[in-house]
């Protein structure tokens, strides 16, 4: 039996299912990082001195993180692009490129938490350190649940493209709309956490 | 979306352009910050550069500048709950300030950051 919907869109939502389901994933999303923001808030408005994040951070590398991030939000809507122009190979090199600097942004970020603990600066050094751990690094997973995802459609679930050419297309869009999910929390995360 | 073709490669060049935005952005916001401008004004400035982007990816990368009611609607309702979830600590800050002495801890640790003096470049 056929699951209905998952092409065509929905008559009552005018949308495919897995475009609705992708969106409400997202909007739980937007809570769990509004809640640590709400957090970040709370602790930083209430303490009595609050340190500049550039004196302890690495503004450098995060400025190139946010380079990288971006750079792969345009590849992977690129590799949507392809598809709809119907070329398979331009997605895959789109989408390979979406994966590799999404392993660079890691590698980085590896690189400014390795630095820290080298100068014995970890989550229980002060409420500073133990917000930018926490939030970093569940945005951090997030990057690997990306790489995860776009490495299965790049790969072994790319065979769809065969059998199901919309299906798989759309596969990827909601994987798309995920990637540009988890840019735009960095967006955000940089100026808050590096910046001011 | 069910653009054909033709219409994806007009997308295209909207990408191109709107990563060239983010990019010019982020070095806008940085620059900024090497200004030392007052706090409030600091702050208004990087949320306003950070909405401005995050817009940017929003409208553009996710398509939310053609979309379909019900996203919007969904949208809509996460915003209001993201708003309240932030507003969560102006209520709690004239809370405490009528009894600081349960924020004593938290403020304490806080501090500690602040004094510590790391030169960052690492």
């Amino acid at each position: 039996m056929d699951i209905p919907h998952i092409v065509e869109p929905h008559p009552e939502t005018g949308v495919a299912n897995a475009k609705l389901g992708i969106w409400l994933f997202l909007a739980s999303e937007v809570m769990l990082f509004g809640a640590l923001f709400s957090s970040y808030i709370l602790l930083r408005v209430n303490a009595v001195s609050w340190p500049a994040g550039s004196s302890i951070l690495n503004v450098p590398l995060a400025t190139v993180n946010t380079l990288v991030l971006i750079a792969s939000s345009v590849t992977v809507v690129m590799s949507w692009a392809s598809l709809k122009m119907n070329s398979f190979s331009k997605f895959r090199s789109y989408m390979g490129i979406t994966i590799l600097l999404a392993g660079v942004f890691l590698v980085i970020k590896y690189f400014e938490y390795t630095a820290k603990f080298e100068h014995g600066l970890y989550p229980s050094s002060s409420t500073f350190l133990a917000i930018y751990f926490t939030i970093t690094a569940l945005h951090g997973l997030h990057i690997v649940g990306g790489i995860v995802v776009n490495g299965y459609l790049w790969g072994p679930g790319s065979k769809m493209w065969r059998v199901s050419p919309e299906q798989f297309t759309g596969r990827v869009e909601a994987a798309g709309l995920y990637w540009h999910f988890v840019d735009l929390v960095w967006i955000f995360l940089f100026p808050v956490l590096y910046l001011l | 979306m069910s653009a054909h073709a033709e219409d994806i490669s007009g997308h295209v060049r909207i990408y191109i352009a709107v990563f060239a935005a983010l990019a010019a952005l982020t070095v806008i916001t940085v620059a900024i910050s090497y200004l030392h401008l007052p706090m409030p004004t600091a702050i208004a400035v990087a949320l306003v550069v950070a909405g401005t982007k995050g817009s940017l990816v929003a409208l553009y990368f996710m398509h939310l500048i053609d979309e379909k009611k019900v996203i919007y609607w969904l949208l809509g309702l996460t915003v209001v709950f993201f708003a309240m979830a932030l507003s969560i600590p102006s209520e709690w800050h004239s809370d405490l300030q009528k009894s600081p002495s349960v924020w004593d801890n938290v403020a304490v640790e806080g501090a500690d950051g602040g004094h510590e003096s790391h030169d960052g470049g690492d």
